[in-house]
């Protein structure tokens, strides 16, 4: 598949009074046409930071310090920050994990949508709220051109993701980053947002990268998954591959810390001990040796190199070194 | 619902001015002596006469339900010290004197404070942001009486840019109406940066931001309005400062504004012009803490004064 999307050893820092902190640490993925890559980890893991990055959208003191992300073959970490104005929104768009928040509060919701239009198309007001209505009804938004009037106050918070995800995309961009679209929200409406976003992505082709910490969103919306830990990548592959055939310890654990319905319901869930690095301070071996069951010395001394199981599955762990005692998932997930 | 409320605000209105007249002429009575007691010793004769003219000899509340009437039909009656000249006079020539200089000073407070505060929190920690809270601490600290001064010596007197202390142009004008914005200036400015500050890591700036808006499209649309909210919030007691601020103001450039009468009236116990002013006054902070109110509603469509909201 042709690549939409590519980031190569994307390094990002927060320069702080106490010190650097290093939130990614070479993180390579691509993103075909098309396709939904979910990028999964626990909170501090790099995943929202990677996703501002690529939107150049970091804030000070973070900054981009290597790497390459390349869209469509633009350069962007060293395109100036005017040519960002006409990709962002445009070309990649980005809906955030609180639509409480992420909306203004003091303008209404047809403005906020009609104003990307007018910028970035150049649409008169008239033919930017027709736009804007036909978005609020694709979203499944009744009533579109009274909703228009209204405040975000007025909405509730899964129309809001709704209004939010019609803003995105009423400009077809062609990638759509997703940072925790429903975890803010009720379990049931979080199934409405996800299944509006595949129904959507149907229609328009749009690539998304869904950032989520939810293995069960994972498994129902992407094709591939970046397992993110300490700002690396530890394990990628298809969902397939990441949920039955996974090699990392840490997506073990990510795995059993899940709840399942195929299991006696009296079996516990194991949460991962410990806690992640420190990024002031990042391990010099692999991030997760400290918390790793299976760890050996070599895991606390050295990086571990990346391993390609498949073409589509690599993994960054000493287990996969010939010399390494076989070790296997304890309970292999049935899926 | 809003002429429901906005009827329910004038009859509270109202309300607060029959109060404050009610408070003004008890406290007004306590003070020792009367309107003739500081001139010298008039015969018993004419005093007495004196008193019998201006009703002072009948018992309180009949001079108090007395006032009240001619209040209702907007009479404030006439001076006891500027003998051929009613209270409303005195008002009607003072009152467009002392709106231009409170008008010129808030103008300039409330523009130059919000420009200020946004560039200061545009620039965080750096040259400009030190630069305008340096203002702010200096237009909090120095009270008028102080930098009024100041300035006439400088500008005035050893410079000559500007008049000293007249009120004819523009240019005399503008001593007065720096001395009496400091402080509101300094308050904005103070207020607009924190809350813009505030306003610049909101989840729904980095929306907009996302969206590929230029950065001061963002400023204008997404920041300034929602961060404006605590400074409409205090440009009623604001006015109040300006207010109270060109009494002294007024005096030291001898300006012939309302405030120069409104200091004059106490020492001479002109009883009709302390009560008169004082109720002028006030309406006019009550109607400003009202558009206040109004206000709101219009920035912040969230606050829905219909509903019983403050």
């Amino acid at each position: 598949m042709e690549k939409l999307l590519e980031v190569n050893g994307l390094e990002v820092s927060f320069q702080l009074d106490k010190g650097e902190v290093q939130a990614v640490r070479g993180v390579s993925f691509s993103l075909a046409r098309g396709e939904t890559l979910a990028i999964v980890g626990e909170s501090g893991s790099g995943k929202s930071v990677t996703a501002l990055a690529v939107m150049r959208l970091l804030q000070h003191p973070g900054r981009i310090k290597g790497g390459e992300i390349c869209y469509d073959g633009i350069e962007l970490t060293r395109m100036e920050e005017k040519g960002m104005f006409r990709i962002r929104g445009a070309e990649i768009a980005m809906i955030f994990q609180d639509p409480m928040t992420s909306l203004n509060p003091t303008m209404k919701v047809g403005e906020q949508i009609i104003e990307g239009l007018r910028w970035h198309r150049k649409m008169g007001t008239a033919e930017a709220k027709a736009r804007a209505a036909e978005m609020l009804k694709r979203v499944g938004i009744a009533q579109a051109e009274r909703r228009l009037e209204q405040y975000p106050h007025e909405f509730s918070g899964g129309m809001r993701q709704r209004v939010m995800i019609a803003m995105a995309l009423a400009l077809n961009p062609k990638v759509l980053i997703a940072d925790e679209p429903t975890t803010a929200l009720d379990v049931t409406v979080q199934a409405q947002i996800l299944e509006l976003m595949k129904m959507l992505q149907e229609e328009t082709g749009t690539s998304i990268i869904l950032i989520t910490h939810d293995l069960g969103v994972v498994a129902e919306t992407a094709d591939r998954v970046c397992v993110m830990y300490g700002g690396q990548v530890v394990e990628t592959g298809t969902v397939n591959e990441c949920f039955r055939q996974a090699r990392h310890p840490y997506t073990w654990g990510l795995l059993q810390s899940m709840p399942r319905l195929d299991q006696p319901r009296d079996r516990e869930l194991q949460p991962i001990p410990g806690s992640p690095p420190d990024l002031y301070e990042p391990p010099q071996g692999c991030p997760f040796a400290d918390r790793c069951p299976y760890a050996m010395h070599v895991c606390f001394e050295e990086a571990p190199p990346e391993t390609r199981l498949s073409d589509t599955h690599q993994v960054k762990c000493w287990l996969e070194d010939p010399e390494a005692p076989p070790v296997e998932m304890d309970q292999p997930f049935a899926w | 619902m809003l002429v429901k409320y906005v009827m329910s605000r004038l009859l509270q209105m109202v309300l607060t001015l029959w109060v404050i007249a009610t408070v003004t002429f008890i406290m007004m009575k306590a003070i020792p002596g009367d309107p003739f007691s500081n001139e010298k010793k008039l015969p018993e004769e004419v005093l007495r006469n004196l008193y019998a003219y201006y009703q002072l000899d009948d018992p309180l509340p009949v001079q108090y339900v007395h006032y009240m009437k001619n209040l209702v039909l907007l009479d404030l009656g006439p001076s006891f010290k500027y003998e051929t000249r009613t209270i409303n006079e005195i008002v009607a020539e003072g009152f467009p004197v002392s709106a231009q200089l409170g008008a010129q000073a808030l103008l300039v407070a409330v523009v130059a404070g919000l420009a200020l505060g946004v560039l200061a929190a545009l620039r965080q920690n750096r040259l400009l942001d030190y630069f305008s809270m340096l203002v702010a601490v200096l237009g909090i600290s120095v009270p008028s009486f102080v930098l009024a001064p100041i300035l006439q010596k400088y500008l005035g007197v050893e410079w000559e840019l500007l008049p000293v202390a007249t009120w004819e142009g523009f240019a005399s004008t503008v001593m007065p109406t720096i001395a009496l914005a400091a402080f509101p200036l300094a308050s904005v400015t103070r207020l607009m940066r924190s809350s813009m500050v505030e306003v610049l890591t909101q989840d729904y700036v980095r929306t907009a931001r996302a969206k590929g808006l230029p950065p001061l499209f963002v400023i204008v649309r997404h920041t300034i309005r929602n961060a404006i909210l605590p400074v409409v919030t205090v440009l009623g007691p604001l006015t109040v400062g300006v207010l109270t601020g060109s009494f002294v103001v007024e005096s030291i450039f001898s300006i012939p504004g309302i405030g120069k009468y409104f200091v004059e009236s106490i020492t001479n116990r002109d009883y009709p012009l302390i009560m008169g002013i004082t109720l002028f006054y006030s309406s006019l902070l009550i109607i400003v803490n009202f558009l206040v109110d109004l206000a709101y509603g219009w920035i912040d469509p969230r606050i829905q004064l219909a509903k019983g909201g403050k």
